[in-house]
């Protein structure tokens, strides 16, 4: 018995000629022997009626102070795609095959109770056998699933959070014990970079789970890496392709299937503000106190880090651009106790005044000053086997010297190196690494 | 004319029928739970710390980089510090690190019987407030944190190999993961 798991993205369903051609994909499954299971995202993108972001509009905008509770959200943001598998099995059925459209709930998808960015838990295939066993080809719909809290009567329903519909379509494959599972969007493969920024970028044929989890985390939005990681967990072939083009796309393997060292792309991500603390007017003994002070508020006010560093007289880190604006509020002119005596923080080269005025009031009160570069971003190398040679280090940054990128910091793993820079020069950086580590074959 | 009252269509049976359900269907376990997983130490590094270099200080970085690399070392977590830049390498290329740097003529030091505790955690940056609670715990004992270090799954410590694996422990005691 052969499954294969196909997933259609927001562009692939959008309009009724994008839903036809995703159906007819579908339909060739199927006509080559395979039982098709589908999983969809929401129609469309940004702005478009019935996207994701569009009903969370209709929330939001109720009051721009009271936030909608996430519960009431995950309800708004799941009815996307339950409008989208409805549609698509009606399209199907249009084209003569039976399908019936399932919530993520009857599919069987069991998460834990975190609306929002619910994880998966387990998954009851039950449902989705029942459907294929009366010859129908099941839609499900991505990106969310239920769980029972024991209180409220039925099951509450939660969404997966971002990349949530390829998780859903991995999960069910890999419940299934499908023969694969393909993603399909609107790009050819995996690439080597993102196409806005190198038009040329070729698709990569077959690249490791590990590889395109490390890209995508590192910010290749092709597929989610959380989809990669099920993927890999339970052996199910991944592939990438196009709903729109009869390109071979990317098969997702496992590292022994990939040649040997090579890098695999250029990646980039984030709106980040680097931070930087100079302790060196702080006494050596209460450095390590303002640290713990600094990173215990960082945790109770819920920041997510990037580029974290230490040196002796100083350390650093970057936040996300809409986290500082709570930043600023939480530490800009904060005085706090230290060893029996006062020490008061400056974020920025330039006082407030009501920072100057503390000061005066406070007398000699020692002023640690952060140092704020906003406006930066994340260039990412991605290779397997090739970051762990000599010399990368020196290649990556020489290459952006060349190309006259400032380099603020970095950071590095078995698979990446990833660098900080200012987002007014992420074209150029991301050029300049893919022209020195991805140079496009000479044509004789 | 409409029919308001809307009935489920009998499904149709046709080719995909002769699916057979399994005799028995198993609930599939699927991702790794939140937070952190793991927390391991490895052991066997030397940590490096160049500094006083001259302006301009990203060229100055890119010599020791370069000097480095001529020694045919590989480096690990590199970053950069005020003055110049810091990172680990294997204890079986410290000597020879430790040359390169002393025959150019650079401040430096460089710390032996390094150990790296690693914080794993899935998507990490994704989880609000954990590295930074991670960091905190770290920096509450007595161990003596020498380099920092992150990607979107690990958080790494660097420090002394004796004090390695008492703040792996104290990690797992407060904040979780399995060794």
């Amino acid at each position: 018995m052969k499954v294969v798991v196909l997933k259609f993205g927001g562009t692939s369903v959008r309009s009724k000629e994008n839903r036809m051609k995703a159906a007819l994909r579908v339909v060739s499954a199927k006509e080559a022997g395979y039982h098709p299971v589908v999983v969809v995202s929401a129609i469309g993108r940004r702005g478009e009626p019935y996207a994701t972001d569009t009903l969370v509009g209709l929330l939001s905008e109720i009051d721009p102070v009271i936030e909608p509770d996430s519960r009431e959200m995950d309800l708004m943001m799941a009815c996307g795609e339950i409008i989208s598998s409805a549609v698509f099995a009606h399209t199907l059925k249009s084209l003569g095959h039976p399908a019936m459209a399932m919530r993520g709930g009857q599919a069987g998808i069991r998460t834990d109770g975190s609306y929002g960015s619910a994880r998966i838990l387990g998954v009851n295939p039950i449902g989705l056998y029942e459907v294929l066993g009366r010859g129908a080809i099941p839609v499900v719909c991505g990106f969310q699933g239920v769980w029972t809290d024991g209180k409220l009567p039925g099951a509450e329903l939660t969404t997966l959070g971002r990349g949530g519909s390829d998780t859903t379509a991995a999960a069910i494959g890999a419940a299934l014990g499908a023969e694969r599972v393909e993603i399909y969007t609107d790009v050819d493969g995996v690439k080597t970079a993102d196409p806005d920024f190198v038009p040329h970028a070729p698709t990569l044929p077959k690249v490791s789970y590990d590889e395109v989890a490390e890209i995508a985390h590192l910010g290749a939005k092709v597929l989610h890496p959380r989809a990669a990681e099920v993927a890999m967990r339970f052996g199910i072939p991944l592939w990438v392709k196009n709903t729109f083009s009869d390109a071979a796309g990317t098969e997702v393997v496992h590292r022994d299937g990939v040649d040997g060292r090579r890098v695999t792309g250029v990646t980039h991500s984030g709106k980040l503000v680097y931070l930087q603390m100079d302790l060196s007017g702080v006494e050596e003994s209460a450095r390590r106190a303002v640290m713990r002070m600094v990173y215990e508020t960082l945790g109770q006010h819920s920041f997510n880090l990037y580029m974290v560093n230490l040196s002796p007289t100083s350390f650093g880190f970057a936040v996300p651009r809409d986290q500082y604006g709570t930043f600023m509020l939480l530490f800009d002119g904060l005085v706090f106790p230290i060893n029996g005596s006062l020490i008061m923080l400056q974020v920025g080269d330039e006082a407030t005044p009501e920072t100057r005025t503390q000061l005066r009031l406070l007398g000699d009160v020692p002023l640690v000053k952060m140092t704020v570069t906003e406006g930066c971003t994340m260039v990412s190398l991605v290779g397997q086997d090739y970051i762990q040679q000599p010399g990368v280090f020196h290649w990556v940054l020489d290459t952006l010297i060349q190309a006259q990128v400032p380099v603020l910091q970095t950071s590095d793993s078995d698979f990446s190196v990833s660098l900080l820079v200012p987002e007014s020069e992420l074209h150029r950086a991301v050029h300049a690494l893919h022209d020195q580590f991805l140079p496009p074959p000479v044509v004789a | 004319m409409s029919d308001s009252t809307i009935r489920p269509e009998p499904l149709r049976q046709d080719a995909a029928s002769e699916y057979r359900m399994p005799d028995a269907i198993k609930e599939t376990e699927f991702e790794k739970p939140r937070g952190i997983n793991r927390v391991e130490v490895r052991k066997g590094l030397a940590r490096v710390h160049v500094s006083r270099l001259s302006e301009p200080l990203a060229e100055h970085r890119l010599l020791v980089l370069r000097a480095v690399a001529d020694a045919q070392i590989s480096i690990d977590f590199l970053k950069f510090t005020p003055t110049g830049l810091s990172f680990i390498v294997p204890i079986s290329g410290a000597e020879v690190v430790e040359t390169a740097l002393r025959d150019r003529g650079w401040t430096y030091s460089l710390k032996p019987d390094r150990s790296v505790v690693l914080v794993h955690a899935v998507n990490m940056r994704d989880e609000v407030g954990l590295m930074a609670q991670i960091i905190a715990e770290a920096l509450t004992g007595d161990a003596v944190l020498e380099h920092l270090g992150d990607m979107h799954d690990r958080l790494l410590v660097v420090l002394p190999d004796d004090e390695a694996e008492a703040l792996a422990e104290r990690l797992r005691a407060q904040i979780g993961g399995e060794a």
